[in-house]
């Protein structure tokens, strides 16, 4: 099941700013259970896919450093308002989230 | 439902971008180097990321705190002013997996990433940016004060 992605795209002096929030524990695997004293299997994001109006325009790889509950930010050259940007990520065991939104004029 | 010519073709036509869009997905999630992420060494993973070629020094600017209270979530801006910039890779030199991130951006997206990352213990950021001409390298010091596991 897709988990949900927080995002938001503004247009301002004909730049798009792209804000995203992921939902994601981002466990690396190395650290134990306070209470139990066993190690806690990893669990983090590897892939990031990023389209603006269904063209990939990032992708990104990563690793267990990107901290937990992951924020990414970046910016489109141009872009317009109501352009539809989706991101999506994958993590080790497969699962994946994504999100969607359309520029917003500010 | 009788399918006429005209339904088969939106059918079709829906099938199809639906193919091409996962299909590219898919040739994108199957590139993650496992190998190069789980390098333990900051020199191996420095290797991974450079691949043979030496970065030179300069043109990036990296926007890190110099002292970070958590090192659980270290907010980490890279950006740059080159041209056709094709990758930005973070690592974090003293992290036990040194290797954070590489991003790849196309030609409208603007050299700029920011995001948070995982810092063990005091340590140099290290950003390294792939363009056109060659690879670039920047690092900057981040002094932690309360460990984030990393």
């Amino acid at each position: 099941m897709d988990k949900k992605v927080k995002i938001r795209a503004t247009l301002k002096d004909g730049v798009t700013t792209v804000k995203a929030l992921m939902t994601h524990p981002m466990e690396t695997g190395a650290r134990k259970d306070k209470s139990t004293g066993e190690l806690v299997p990893a669990e983090y994001i590897q892939e990031i896919l990023v389209t603006h109006n269904e063209v990939v325009v990032l992708n990104a790889n990563w690793g267990t450093g990107i901290s937990k509950n992951p924020y990414l930010s970046f910016k489109i050259k141009g872009g317009a308002a109501g352009d539809t940007i989706a991101l999506t990520w994958k993590d080790n065991l497969g699962e994946t989230g994504s999100g969607e939104t359309q520029i917003k004029q500010k | 439902m009788k399918i006429t010519r005209r339904h088969a073709l939106k059918l079709g036509s829906i099938g199809a971008l639906i193919g091409t869009i996962s299909g590219f997905a898919k040739t994108v999630f199957a590139e993650w180097p496992a190998a190069a992420f789980d390098t333990t060494a900051y020199e191996d993973s420095y290797a991974a990321v450079t691949n043979g070629v030496e970065p030179k020094e300069g043109g990036i600017t990296i926007d890190a705190p110099e002292i970070a209270s958590n090192g659980a979530t270290v907010p980490v801006t890279v950006s740059t002013d080159m041209q056709d910039v094709k990758s930005i890779s973070v690592l974090v030199e003293n992290n036990p997996r040194p290797y954070i991130a590489t991003f790849f951006i196309n030609e409208n997206i603007e050299a700029t990433i920011a995001t948070r990352v995982k810092m063990r213990e005091t340590s140099n950021v290290v950003a390294i940016v792939e363009t056109a001409s060659g690879k670039f390298i920047a690092k900057q010091s981040v002094k932690v004060t309360a460990g984030g596991c990393a």
